[in-house]
């Protein structure tokens, strides 16, 4: 979303036009939603946390003043509630749940591939559960939401640099991790 | 090493030591690299490196096929229920502007007036609750009930609280009290005995002074009272045949009046009375302020914001779209409490004042038999036009009001 239509979407929500927070959840809500599934693991859980992020941002717009894109803040709101169930929940590691893989779509054209992808994808989610919090936040928040750096540290609070190097170390131990299966893939393609 | 295929590596799990890389700063930042979030004399250094060092190389490669994989992972979708779950969860619409980027400094001399104020008020709110209050027990409440509190004489201390209808040990809660008991009085003017005439009153050495003249007023919340019933169903109007009793718990009482006011015009309804179970209120008979109640009795502006319990009617047909439409205002449940006070036990005096239809719904409008010239019903008793109406087919709804109190007090 443009900067423009960014501060043209807060204003009218300010002004109390419902319609403008529908855009805001039309644009925002799978990418919240995906985000709050990965930290509870539960589809429930989720949507509740999904509730409660858009609620505080609806409220929270009152006192927004533009100071950070709209993205990062939202994503800022969202990640402190997660942070903070995670708190609550005392979820150090999260076991795999078949909820978070669903089916390649490619399922009827190449089953074989198909049942290949499901496969890596169920490894890479093991691997990522076997991660420290603080280096799975950050490879959710970059690699699976699509945030820059800069909107990685502003989200988490931390300076870039740290994102930087919590992100190299993260996917250094997620390789080791996956071990022979990335070994094999890179040697074969 | 170089005997061993790719594919034995995979079956036991392992990895091939990778080659050591002579520059670990580089090294660590490759992933910056394939990020693209390097400065270009980093990513210039860097890509000279590449250029020598396989193992970087080949780690580069690695990285570049695990972020790849893992683009694919989250698909999941949310329910479309979910959309309309947090849209329905949002307080109703207020216009709220952010404060202006500069207009800090102006904006302080005003917050610290602010701050000042609201710390003097709450100071004398803690005054009067824990020196002029009874310890009671304390409940788990949320419900508060709205009621308007009239102008207090000063030969009455009581507010408007309805201790007869609480049962004793059961959720009470500190209720403000207002004014000061005659000195050398013993008797618990707070008792619900007492104020059931059950014990006489001690003599009061004051005579109560002239009503003093009063701005209307909001609504003040001072009554506490038992919480409504949370998890019981909330009953169908057409499901009933009398008046249903109703529950609306609001978070933000602004213009509260007006809004129901303007869902059940839409609906084809009409307000039918508005009515406080408090002794002290002007529509039950307690003292009314003198602008309040001109001479002859007629329409007054600022009556109708007097109450807690409106009694509504609407077709039959949008009964339920009624109900819908007061979900959107609060938290809409079976009216709590009921406690079947007789009407001996608690003598409601004739009111002096009763709210016509003009000025309950906004307008001139034909009025219906029983409102605007008779007084209006107190709360327990089922209006005597809601069978007719029902007859009529239109349903009756007795809305209680309250305000939920926030979980931090």
């Amino acid at each position: 979303m443009a900067a423009r239509d960014e501060r043209n979407l807060v204003r009218r929500i300010q002004a109390g036009d419902r319609k403008a927070f529908e855009e805001l959840l039309d644009a925002y809500e799978t990418r919240v939603y995906r985000l709050t599934l990965r930290f509870t693991g539960s589809v429930a859980d989720a949507e509740d946390l999904t509730q409660d992020i858009f609620l505080a941002i609806y409220k929270g717009l009152a006192a927004f003043r533009g100071g950070s894109a709209l993205g990062t803040w939202i994503y800022r709101v969202a990640m402190n509630h997660c942070l903070e169930y995670r708190r609550k929940r005392r979820v150090e590691c999260l076991p795999y749940d078949e909820e978070l893989v669903l089916p390649a779509e490619d399922w009827r054209s190449d089953p074989e591939q198909a049942a290949d992808r499901q496969e890596l994808a169920a490894r890479v989610e093991a691997a990522l559960s076997r991660l420290s919090p603080q280096h799975r936040d950050v490879i959710v928040l970059h690699e699976l939401q699509g945030l820059t750096y800069q909107e990685v540290a502003a989200a988490l609070d931390v300076p870039v640099g740290t994102v930087k190097s919590r992100l190299s170390n993260a996917f250094r131990r997620l390789r080791d991790l996956l071990g022979g299966y990335v070994f094999e893939g890179t040697t074969t393609t | 090493m170089s005997k061993n295929g790719p594919g034995e590596y995979a079956k036991n799990g392992s990895k091939p030591p990778a080659p050591s890389c002579p520059d670990g700063r580089l090294h660590a930042e490759l992933k910056a690299y394939l990020d693209g979030e390097m400065a270009a004399p980093r990513r210039w250094l860097l890509r000279r490196h590449l250029a020598r060092c396989a193992a970087c190389r080949e780690e580069i490669s690695e990285l570049k096929r695990l972020g790849e994989d893992m683009k694919d992972l989250d698909r999941a979708v949310p329910r479309p229920e979910l959309r309309a779950r947090i849209l329905a969860s949002l307080p109703p619409a207020t216009t709220h502007r952010a404060p202006a980027p500069g207009t800090l400094g102006r904006a302080v001399p005003r917050l610290a007036l602010g701050g000042a104020l609201a710390v003097l008020g709450v100071g004398a709110a803690f005054a009067m609750t824990h020196l002029l209050t009874p310890p009671k027990p304390a409940g788990n409440e949320e419900g508060v009930r709205l009621a308007v509190k009239p102008p207090v004489p000063a030969d009455r201390y009581v507010t408007n609280s309805t201790p007869p209808f609480i049962p004793k040990g059961q959720g009470q809660h500190p209720v403000l009290r207002v004014g000061n008991p005659p000195p050398g009085r013993s008797v618990d003017p707070f008792d619900p005995d007492h104020l059931m005439g059950k014990t006489s009153p001690p003599p009061l050495h004051n005579p109560a002074p002239a009503v003093p003249e009063q701005l209307p007023r909001r609504p003040d919340f001072h009554s506490l009272q038992q919480k409504p019933p949370e998890n019981a169903p909330v009953p169908d109007p057409l499901d009933l045949k009398g008046p249903v009793q109703l529950a609306l718990v609001v978070k933000d009482t602004d213009s509260l009046y007006q809004q129901i006011q303007a869902r059940v015009q839409k609906l084809g309804g009409r307000i039918v009375s508005l009515t406080s179970d408090s002794p002290e209120a002007p529509n039950a008979g307690g003292p009314v302020p003198k602008k309040a109640a001109p001479p002859g009795g007629t329409a007054l502006p600022a009556a109708p914001q007097h109450g807690n319990i409106l009694t509504l009617s609407v077709p039959m047909a949008h009964a339920r779209a009624l109900l819908s439409a007061l979900k959107q205002l609060g938290t809409v449940m079976p009216a709590p409490l009921a406690p079947a006070v007789p009407t001996s036990h608690r003598p409601v005096p004739k009111p002096r004042y009763a709210p016509s239809d003009s000025d309950l719904n906004g307008g001139p409008r034909s009025r219906p038999e029983n409102a605007g010239t008779t007084s209006p019903l107190p709360s327990k008793a089922k209006p005597a036009s809601a069978d007719k109406a029902k007859a009529e087919g239109s349903a009756t709804i007795v809305l209680r009001l309250y305000r939920q109190l926030d979980p931090a007090h």
